[in-house]
């Protein structure tokens, strides 16, 4: 029961401050789940940002689903999951009731605030996957330049991402 | 769109598309520009709403098409119509993870995986950065101040990003632009 009620209070402060989208909930996901309650390492977190990548869904629905499950089983992920979506329709809706009073400009404003926030926990979740492709060994590193490469180059690739993932994945399978 | 399109019109968009929230929303724009059934600007106004609110974006952008065409329960719809797919693929897919992640063959693979991811990040990021950083420089002090308090001081994130928004407002009204 406990560890429902803190998977409850976990994903409630994750989903609170989830401004900016997937990506910017990373740094908020790993606070939670490796510094706080130390229930995942580093290299735990860097399977499931993998796994979220190579299946459908936002990330942090797949980051909820996941850590919930592994916590405690199924209804682990699915209270996980609910909160991750329950928390933020709630402020979404209330904001609607309110939003009567509050001009476009003030929405604006505030975007302009988050924007520099935003961009900051963008880049922070940028930090585990290459500290974890760092510790990978050399051939990860190589992988990770070459993807650099095909991403920034490559249109094709930067259109179709969802086939390097798995392009790397089976890689990976052979020679990591 | 009824209740039961809604439904499905959001199921099917979320079953098929990797990469998150953002392409989910590419495709809903696409599909909405085909339907014309909302006015442009209406639309636009739902996306910059839903970008301003914490929670993945596809969520929200479902439940404010969804609440637009059906009221509450056509909210309530859309988003487990999102939710689904990725909910029970990941749910069906743990148990494996959890038994195999050991297995070198499984390791290697999300190895692999977490450098495309790493290489796919990083050019988000910079493009992110960049222009934040381009369309005021003084965006950089909340900036490095959201990265500092997180990532080395381990502060709170909710704290930390009241901080950095409350510093971004007095910077306004004391002088820069």
């Amino acid at each position: 029961m406990s560890t429902i009620l803190t998977l409850i209070s976990v994903f409630t402060q994750i989903a609170i401050c989830a401004f900016g989208g997937g990506l910017a909930t990373l740094p908020l996901i790993e606070y939670q789940l490796i510094v706080k309650t130390g229930w995942l390492t580093e290299s735990d977190f860097a399977q499931i940002l993998a796994l979220s990548q190579v299946t459908p869904g936002p990330i942090a629905i797949n980051a909820a689903t996941f850590s919930g499950f592994q916590q405690a089983g199924v209804y682990g992920s699915i209270v996980s999951t609910a909160t991750m979506v329950i928390v933020p329709m709630t402020i979404l809706s209330l904001t609607l009731h309110a939003l009567k009073n509050v001009s476009d400009e003030k929405n604006k404003k505030f975007k302009q605030y988050l924007r520099p926030l935003v961009s900051g926990l963008l880049t922070l979740s940028l930090l585990s996957p290459l500290k974890v492709t760092l510790n990978n060994g050399y051939r990860a590193i190589i992988l990770f330049l070459i993807g650099l490469l095909l991403v920034n180059y490559v249109k094709f690739v930067r259109e179709h991402t969802p086939y390097m993932l798995i392009a790397f994945g089976i890689i990976g399978i052979l020679y990591l | 769109m009824s209740i039961w399109e809604l439904f499905l019109f959001f199921f099917k968009i979320s079953a098929v598309t990797f990469g998150g929230g953002l392409v989910i929303l590419g495709i809903i724009e696409i599909e909405q520009e085909k339907r014309q059934d909302i006015a442009p600007e209406k639309f636009t106004d739902m996306i910059s709403l839903a970008g301003s609110m914490p929670g993945p974006i596809a969520v929200s952008i479902a439940f404010l098409l969804g609440d637009y065409y059906q009221g509450r329960k056509g909210a309530i719809v859309s988003v487990l119509g999102v939710i689904l797919p990725p909910f029970c693929i990941i749910l069906v897919l743990s148990p494996f993870i959890i038994k195999y992640a050991h297995m070198p063959a499984v390791q290697g693979f999300f190895k692999g995986v977490l450098a495309a991811t790493a290489a796919l990040i990083t050019m988000t990021v910079t493009k992110n950065v960049t222009n934040t950083l381009k369309t005021n420089l003084w965006n950089l002090i909340p900036f490095i101040l959201v990265i500092a308090m997180i990532g080395l001081f381990n502060i709170h994130p909710l704290v930390a990003m009241i901080i950095a928004f409350a510093i971004n407002i007095a910077r306004e009204k004391v002088g820069g632009r």
